[in-house]
């Protein structure tokens, strides 16, 4: 998924144009935020990796390479500032994203279902969280923001096959920590313990 | 079909997106296993479940109105010297990485060869004893600092009644404990040594052991005559003026 931009942004920027760069902050701040916001779970957190993710291509748009878009460049250079920020300050907002969840399941299904769903999503949150970091990267790129394998390992500068390799071991991670009796494929022996 | 192994390789390619015509056989499996299907369908629901939580965290939160005015004054704001300095500097060695390596490598060839081994020797049982005139003599790389002495005093007779008895047997060194030997000529002040029956100044050869504390007693000084059960004070081996060399 590649995010438009006008053929010659990058190279208005050089130029010095404010208006060019304010452009460009438009046009990549939600990428680039959500990535932020993905990994910290941290509004205020994010908002500051934008902020030092922009001036710094601001403070480099020397360079950047006009006839490429930044914004595999730029999702590297916020991925970079969140784990270094979370590995500093390791304090994620969990009541925000409890909040979130619980406000957006959806509410006309069963009861049963809404509990259900609502745990599952909540052992996702915190199996994502648990992830090492090259894992959540990957996850990030690919299942949030869409990205194709190739994308995502030019983001996270790896090969493809690596890319498909953290996936394949960070949703086995996932699978592991949901319920046993959802894990539990239809036919397998069941082993029943008789209390006497 | 070996349903494991199928199983897990259409959870891989279901993924990635990847079945297509040549996952046929796979597919025509999975039409008949019901075990593989609830897999391959937990698998697709799991990572839609795992969509929307990765959707929760980011969902409806935006920047902030005035993020873009703050990142407008932080970009336009003079960089301090400091910082522009170690910028600098950072990119100039992050350039010169090869050369960095190359210098580090030479130095350390260089620091590596200038280094001199000096070997440590174990006394066996067939090195002659350290009390023989020819130890005494010999100059060691451990005492060569202290030859001056040992030249400026008579050469001392090996008395036949102890050293040539005990020969090499003199020093049996413990298995355990630190034993040091001082092999030059000592000189002990007589009124310490007063419950030891010498005649006129006292030089005499002296073998002082040092043992570990851990070492239950001391068995170094039994049989040498010349030497008391006592502890005794050591005099630092150059001669005080007056006393006899």
């Amino acid at each position: 998924m590649e995010t438009k931009q006008p053929n010659d942004l990058v190279e208005r920027m050089q130029r010095g144009d404010l208006d060019a760069f304010e452009e460009f902050f438009n046009t990549f701040k939600r990428p680039v935020y959500g990535t932020a916001l993905a990994i910290t779970r941290d509004p205020f957190l994010a908002e500051e990796i934008l902020q030092d993710c922009f001036v710094k291509a601001y403070k480099v748009r020397e360079r950047l390479d006009p006839a490429r878009s930044p914004l595999p460049w730029l999702q590297r250079v916020t991925i970079n500032l969140c784990y270094s920020r979370v590995s500093r300050r390791r304090t994620l907002a969990e009541p925000i994203t409890s909040l979130i969840t619980n406000l957006v399941v959806d509410l006309a299904a069963r009861p049963d279902q809404v509990v259900e769903s609502r745990e599952v999503l909540e052992v996702l949150q915190r199996g994502i969280d648990a992830l090492p970091s090259k894992q959540q990267t990957a996850i990030i790129l690919y299942y949030l923001h869409g990205y194709s394998l190739a994308e995502a390992a030019e983001i996270a500068n790896c090969h493809v096959g690596t890319m498909k390799s953290r996936l394949h071991y960070a949703l086995k991670a996932l699978r592991i920590r949901l319920p046993v009796e959802r894990r539990l494929p239809v036919g397998a022996p069941v082993a029943i313990r008789v209390h006497r | 079909m070996n349903c494991p192994r199928v199983c897990r390789e259409l959870r891989w390619l279901a993924r990635f997106g990847e079945l297509g015509p040549s996952s046929e056989p796979h597919l025509d499996h999975l039409a008949d296993c019901a075990a593989c299907r609830y897999e391959v369908g937990f698998d697709r629901a799991m990572v839609q479940q795992l969509r929307s939580a990765l959707a929760l965290r980011v969902g409806g939160i935006t920047p902030s109105p005035d993020a873009w005015e703050r990142i407008l004054r932080r970009a336009q704001a003079p960089e301090p010297v400091a910082a522009r300095l170690w910028s600098r500097s950072t990119a100039m060695l992050g350039r010169l990485r090869t050369a960095t390596a190359v210098a580090g490598t030479g130095l350390a060839l260089v620091l590596a060869l200038n280094m001199e081994v000096v070997p440590v020797a174990v006394p066996s049982a067939s090195d002659p004893a350290p009390n023989t005139p020819t130890a005494l003599t010999t100059p060691t790389a451990s005492f060569s600092d202290d030859q001056h002495l040992l030249v400026e005093r008579p050469r001392l007779e090996p008395r036949p009644d102890t050293d040539e008895e005990l020969g090499d047997e003199s020093i049996v060194p413990e298995p355990e404990g630190l034993v040091m030997q001082l092999d030059a000529p000592v000189i002990a002040r007589p009124e310490v040594v007063s419950d030891v029956p010498v005649a006129g100044s006292l030089v005499t050869e002296i073998r002082v052991g040092f043992r570990s504390p851990l070492s239950p007693e001391s068995t170094f000084f039994d049989d040498t005559p010349a030497v008391m059960a006592e502890p005794i004070d050591v005099l630092p081996s150059v001669p005080e003026a007056g006393e006899p060399s």
